[in-house]
């Protein structure tokens, strides 16, 4: 059998299973204009109907809601209309009036659950993701979304057609740009601020107690009943 | 190849998720029809006929089982989507299915003698004559125990009847007799039992205040988190409730079952197999938890130490426990 040059980057980029160009997508994200990536949206929705036929024609077999997707680190949402055809992803900046939900995390969770590199009862446990609204619609999406091996990059490379290679490797050149340059703005920031010691992370430390008094409370109500159980078995 | 320490059976809610569990090395994979006759009928998930026949392509080709859950209880006058799960699964191959009603049992065994039947955790067989009943009557091979016996209430069953075990080893714990969630049913309107969801999310709502999660079911608030605190599912088992003037845990504890540090204490009490759950749950999560379980078993196989389990991040509230295993049914 013989491959082409074609065949193998093809094979090698649906392989491809390195973290996503995270400080790139949050960086495009928020510099790009609100109207390009309006379209961006738009045209990834429309991409994934041809590279994912299947999830599409499940999440319009979804009860008809809007899923209002906050990432918290950005400034505007996402509006995902599901439970009808096409599937309808839009911009907003506030959640719209129809949302029957709203799923809201960081960029990096939200993507990370997208691509199924995480469990989303793990983070709900954490509390990294935070559900509200009609959660019969958000379990519905989270179960759909699993089925499928998604990667944005690999959606967005498609818009790119025949310059696909070129732009992914454009992509993580940019994103080891941003890295390096987020690196050195932390420690000029560190440089500039010499004094401020390294205090402990008092909101941590805080959640930390919450959650041992509680668990503390708790075991000591199950030993006052396992206690008054006895003594009544005494008695 | 060392022998196998124990058998691993674990969850698929979607094909996806199959493919997750026995690439990361199941022996035995579960899963259900996407409807009410199995007992994680959320939406979105489990499996219609082709995807079924699929995976079990895919896992029979790996050396891995598969096994069906048709282990809720039909209505009085509406036995026949139990009845054709039974047929579709026995169709696609499937290695057991998983069955609780003694309706569904009968069936079962009459129309398909030669299908392997395994007594699901809803039918709370938790004695020895329990058991014994429906192996002489269904013939049944394996009984899934309830998470409710200590170690050696578990090794004393097994020398009684003399049949298959499988028992809980990840997942959530259980303080009911399991499959008799009243409380659920008390909330929502609808029975665990026959619609097969013991916190339906149609009835499930989060509402955040002041930093603070209030989880709800059926309009009835079940928690609330503070800042920061490990949330926990909204099942009322698992509710932080107010008497005395004081909220606790009356029930249970947000907690998860963990048994990966005493499975030499289940394989010397005689158990078959070991089940992980979660067919809720995402493929991530299958592949951390199979894979660590995989790992402690050939650890043991080999005779040698299991490497340290990370999966605490995985379980309810974050904190791990060994069930009724060590301290029995509270």
């Amino acid at each position: 059998m013989r491959f082409g040059f074609a065949t193998i980057v093809t094979s090698k980029l649906a392989m491809d299973s390195s973290p996503p160009p995270l400080a790139l997508l949050r960086g495009a994200a928020t510099v790009l204009p609100r109207p390009l990536l309006a379209r961006l949206a738009d045209a990834v929705v429309r991409t994934m109907s041809r590279s994912h036929p299947k999830l599409l024609a499940n999440l319009a077999r979804l009860e008809p809601a809007v899923v209002h997707v906050v990432p918290t680190d950005l400034p505007y949402g996402f509006a995902l209309e599901v439970g009808c055809e096409p599937v309808r992803l839009t911009l907003v900046d506030e959640r719209p009036a129809a949302a029957g939900a709203q799923v809201s995390g960081s960029v990096a969770v939200l993507l990370d659950l997208l691509e199924g590199r995480i469990d989303s009862d793990t983070l709900f446990f954490r509390r990294d993701l935070t559900i509200t609204g009609n959660t019969e619609v958000v379990v519905g999406l989270r179960n759909v979304l699993d089925r499928e091996e998604l990667r944005l990059t690999d959606e967005l490379g498609a818009l790119c057609g025949p310059l696909r290679p070129a732009a992914r490797a454009l992509g993580r050149a940019g994103e080891r740009m941003l890295q390096r340059l987020g690196a050195r703005v932390a420690a000029l920031h560190r440089r500039l601020h010499p004094a401020l010691p390294e205090g402990p992370d008092i909101g941590a430390e805080l959640a930390r107690c919450h959650t041992e008094i509680a668990a503390l409370t708790a075991r000591l109500a199950a030993l006052e009943a396992r206690q008054k159980r006895r003594d009544e078995r005494a008695a | 190849m060392s022998p196998r320490y124990l058998e691993l059976v674990c969850p698929a809610g979607t094909p996806a998720a199959l493919h997750a569990a026995v690439d990361a090395g199941a022996d035995t994979v579960y899963c259900g029809f996407r409807d009410c006759t199995n007992a994680r009928n959320y939406p979105g998930l489990n499996f219609d006929a082709d995807e079924l026949r699929e995976g079990i392509a895919y896992a029979h080709g790996r050396g891995c089982h598969v096994l069906v859950a048709v282990n809720t209880f039909p209505p009085a006058g509406n036995q026949a989507p139990w009845h054709r799960a039974i047929d579709t699964a026995a169709d696609a191959g499937a290695d057991a299915v998983i069955l609780a009603d003694l309706g569904v049992l009968d069936y079962a065994t009459r129309r398909h003698p030669g299908l392997r039947r395994h007594l699901s955790v809803q039918a709370s067989a938790a004695n020895a004559p329990s058991i014994a009943f429906y192996r002489d009557h269904f013939g049944v091979k394996r009984v899934v125990l309830p998470r409710v016996l200590s170690v050696e209430e578990v090794a004393e069953l097994v020398a009684a009847t003399g049949i298959e075990t499988e028992v809980f080893a990840f997942g959530s714990v259980g303080p009911m007799s399991e499959g008799r969630c009243f409380l659920s049913s008390y909330l929502t309107g609808l029975s665990p039992t026959s619609e097969g969801a013991c916190a339906p999310a149609s009835h499930v709502s989060y509402v955040e205040q002041d930093g603070r999660m209030l989880s709800r079911l059926g309009g009835t608030t079940l928690n609330c988190f503070g800042r920061g605190e490990p949330a926990a599912y909204p099942t009322p088992c698992k509710g932080r409730y107010v008497t005395h003037g004081r909220a606790s845990y009356l029930f249970e504890e947000p907690i998860g079952l963990n048994a990966i540090k005493i499975l030499p204490e289940l394989k010397a009490a005689g158990v078959t197999a070991l089940k992980i759950e979660g067919r809720q749950r995402s493929r991530a999560y299958v592949t951390q938890v199979v894979g660590d379980f995989r790992k402690a078993l050939d650890a043991l196989a080999r005779g040698t130490t299991p490497p340290a389990s990370g999966l605490k991040g995985e379980t309810e509230g974050g904190r791990e426990t060994f069930g009724a295993y060590h301290r029995g049914w509270r």
